[in-house]
């Protein structure tokens, strides 16, 4: 990788890191945890159409692992594992869907994060009557989807990179 | 995506209001299977670790201690008006901040019908059924 995309991926990851410290300390919903302001996605979709999927999947591990290892803790990497690699996934998946804006593929990333956060807590609570906050947290997702795509928009006209992919 | 200009500060396209349109309706879809109506009669099912672990009917007054090797302690408190998580040894204390599930709201709001401790694996359920 060139020197100078490896720095400017770096400085995309720290702002990752700092948005997703700051989003910890709002209390979005303190009757359900896991729902976060999912800020640090609006860049990973940058990332994804900006560079490529390359990119974002690498992105997307080192977030989850730096995440844990500064701020969440090692427990807590599990859920945001499951929840990121399975969002990124989506997120590649319906880039290809022809139509699709930054608004889309920021709502497919936020829901099916919390769709991997859910599994991995139902896995390991054993009780699927989790499910039961499935509706809530898909349309807190779809709110924050679209909140966090017009800023990854914002983004992609503001921040433009000459041969990025 | 290559092809298409992206970043263009236009309203949302077709396609994403169709994702966001089928998210909506699984969302209602779970929130359908997920409603029963309250009822007076039923059960409080307990598990612990994926497993049942035991059952309390409504409005029997009871406590239950539930520990588990590791340390962790949950007390669950059942009364004539609902089941609460006493106190647990769990960090995050969501499970005892919820307070009192009640027998008459079960089935009427998401999260009515559980209090779930997901630290030490310790969930209640309000059950329908005889």
């Amino acid at each position: 990788m060139k020197t100078r995309k490896l720095a400017i991926l770096a400085i995309f990851m720290a702002l990752m890191l700092v948005l997703g410290y700051i989003e910890s300390l709002i209390p979005v919903a303190p009757a359900f945890p896991g729902v976060k302001l999912g800020l640090a996605n609006s860049v990973l979709v940058y990332i994804l159409l900006m560079f490529g999927w390359k990119e974002a999947l690498l992105l997307m591990f080192l977030k989850v692992v730096l995440s844990g290892l500064l701020f969440s803790g090692i427990s807590g990497m599990l859920y945001a594992l499951s929840g990121g690699l399975l969002s990124m996934m989506a997120m590649i998946v319906i880039c290809r869907v022809k139509g699709i804006s930054e608004v889309g593929i920021s709502v497919t990333g936020a829901v099916m994060h919390n769709v991997g956060q859910m599994l991995i807590a139902i896995l390991v609570g054993g009780t699927v009557g989790m499910a039961a906050y499935f509706p809530l947290l898909f349309v807190a997702a779809i709110i924050m989807g679209v909140a966090t795509g017009f800023i990854a928009k914002i983004l992609l006209k503001v921040v433009r990179y000459k041969n990025a992919h | 995506m290559q092809a298409q200009n992206y970043g263009d500060v236009t309203p949302m396209k077709k396609a994403d209001l169709v994702v966001i349109g089928i998210v909506f309706a699984v969302a209602i879809l779970f929130s359908l299977i997920f409603a029963m109506g309250g009822s007076d009669e039923g059960i409080i099912n307990i598990y612990v670790d994926n497993d049942l672990y035991t059952t309390v009917p409504f409005y029997e007054e009871t406590t239950l201690v539930i520990e588990q090797e590791g340390g962790c302690r949950n007390i669950i408190v059942v009364t004539e008006e609902g089941v609460f998580m006493e106190s647990s040894t769990c960090e995050n204390q969501v499970c005892v901040d919820q307070g009192v599930i009640r027998y008459e709201n079960r089935g009427s709001f998401i999260g009515a019908n559980w209090i779930i401790c997901l630290p030490n694996k310790v969930s209640i359920e309000l059950a329908g059924g005889k």
